[in-house]
């Protein structure tokens, strides 16, 4: 009797869930190396246990970040550096190694490059280390100082169709089959930084669209409400 | 309460300290040796609701969890340390680094700071100063009866004392480099102190060890380009409020809750 009412709260619980992810992706339309996360929501099928809040039912639901490339914007900076095509920069943090598009890098008091947080850009060898403050990055990741390579700036491209768990701070856990090879189209770009992926209009469609969806399914509970009122009052009364 | 509310709050403070250091940058236009500022952004951390499909049937491979982030944050205002444009004035005491050095200055209470804005005086007892009167590092001081001072490319400040011909030396200018001036804490007053991040300051003179030579007559302006700050301004204020149309959104949706039972 009561199932439409649950059908669609579950709906409404779902919509609010799209609501913040669709916030949290405009809130970084600025963060650097940002990419943007797309909710996919289908209905269990019998047998599978769907998400739940509270007593009502979400579906199967999926929160993926899509790899598009971000604005590529120049700065100038020699320490920032951007990746054009696919791959990742691997940084080395307290925790753990992570991968990341994130390219404002800068020379840390012992030499090395490092983040805003102080984690590590990782070479092929170890962490880039810079004798000199004058330096230049190749479009292979060559990493030279006063004519002479010191290191090659590691880029990782997790396999095709591999999910990719964020950690914050911009960074993406290593996927469980390990970081994958060097990109065939991956180039490093020196002086530019690359931008979010957040496209404005995108996520205004899908606030409004979230927004009246939402808007419907109160309508039908409400209108699942005056039935039973109905059921409830009228049926059955005499006279 | 939707999260939303406050994951988009967090990206419309950002955007706000985005237009200060903008505001910031634009004051300091004109500012001699002002190195323009950056914001930088990261995402916060990520709740994992719920592993979808994990207990589901063998057929459906949903690999990913529901991962909701909380919006972003400001970590950093990096400073950009590009070389300012070139303002020709004529004074002697116009100093101008060609290259990554800083001058040295030495604070009331003993500290050293490190400038690069180089409009330097002379005081009444003699000694070269900064414009708020701070003396340069090493001091310099240039006898009552000097006539006309002069500075090389080398950093040597010489005089020629009244009565005499030949230009006496009176000292050797000395620059301080870091091998992460990023890093340096600015003081104001156009002036940057040592951190752990920037690492210990390396003393030359000038022209020696890349530090960049001395050009006397000239200043180093800041290195603000107006166009690129207008623009961050107008992306900036857009993304504000693109943020506050979530808000909006998130409150109305509130709002509909709020009437489902009349």
């Amino acid at each position: 009797m009561t199932h439409g009412i649950y059908a669609a709260g579950g709906a409404m619980a779902l919509l609010e869930l799209r609501q913040e992810v669709t916030a949290n992706n405009l809130a970084n339309a600025s963060t650097t190396g940002f990419r943007r996360d797309l909710v996919a929501a289908r209905e269990a099928a019998p047998g599978e246990s769907p998400l739940r809040r509270g007593s009502l039912a979400l579906g199967i639901l999926d929160t993926r970040a899509v790899l598009e490339t971000g604005s590529i914007r120049q700065t100038g900076n020699p320490a920032d550096l951007a990746i054009s095509g696919d791959g990742f920069f691997v940084i080395q943090a307290d925790e753990g190694s992570f991968l990341t598009r994130a390219g404002g890098f800068q020379r840390s008091a012992t030499g090395e490059m490092v983040n805003e947080a102080g984690e590590r850009l990782q070479g092929e060898s170890g962490p880039i280390r810079l004798e000199k403050d004058a330096f230049q990055v190749a479009r292979d990741g060559s990493v030279i100082v006063d004519g002479n390579v010191v290191g090659t700036i590691r880029l990782v491209s997790p396999p095709a169709g591999a999910s990719l768990r964020k950690a914050g701070n911009g960074r993406f856990e290593q996927p469980p089959g390990g970081a994958g090879s060097r990109p065939q189209n991956g180039e490093i770009l020196q002086g530019y930084l690359e931008g979010s992926n957040v496209n404005a209009i995108r996520e205004m469609i899908s606030l409004v669209e979230a927004f009246r969806s939402y808007e419907a399914n109160a309508k039908s509970i409400q209108t699942e409400d005056q039935i039973l009122g109905q059921a409830v009052n009228q049926v059955g009364r005499v006279g | 309460m939707l999260r939303a509310l406050s994951t988009a709050a967090t990206g419309m403070i950002a955007q706000q300290l985005t237009v200060d250091a903008i505001a910031n940058n634009l004051a300091n236009v004109n500012t001699a040796g002002y190195k323009k500022s950056r914001t930088e952004f990261q995402d916060l951390l990520y709740q994992t609701v719920g592993s979808a499909g994990a207990s589901g049937s063998a057929q459906s491979k949903i690999p990913v969890a529901v991962q909701i982030g909380h919006g972003s944050r400001l970590t950093a205002t990096q400073k950009i340390h590009s070389q300012g444009n070139t303002q020709e004035t004529g004074n002697p005491l116009d100093l101008l680094v060609e290259g990554t050095g800083f001058f040295q200055v030495s604070l009331p209470s003993g500290e050293i700071a490190y400038t690069r804005d180089g409009t330097f005086k002379i005081d009444g007892q003699g000694s070269i100063v900064t414009s708020d009167g701070f003396a340069i590092e090493p001091p310099v001081s240039v006898p009552a009866d000097a006539e006309a001072v002069s500075i090389d490319s080398t950093g040597k400040i010489a005089a020629r004392i009244s009565g005499t011909t030949e230009p006496q030396e009176l000292a050797q200018l000395e620059l301080a480099r870091f091998v992460n001036p990023a890093g340096l804490e600015s003081a104001g007053r156009n002036l940057y102190r040592v951190t752990s991040a920037s690492g210990e300051a390396t003393l030359a003179s000038p022209g020696q060890d890349g530090m960049g030579s001395i050009v006397s007559g000239y200043l180093e302006m800041s290195n603000v380009q107006v166009v690129e700050e207008m623009i961050a301004l107008i992306t900036a204020q857009r993304a504000y409020e693109i943020n506050s149309k979530s808000i909006q959104t998130s409150e109305e949706m509130l709002a509909v809750v709020n009437n489902l039972r009349r």
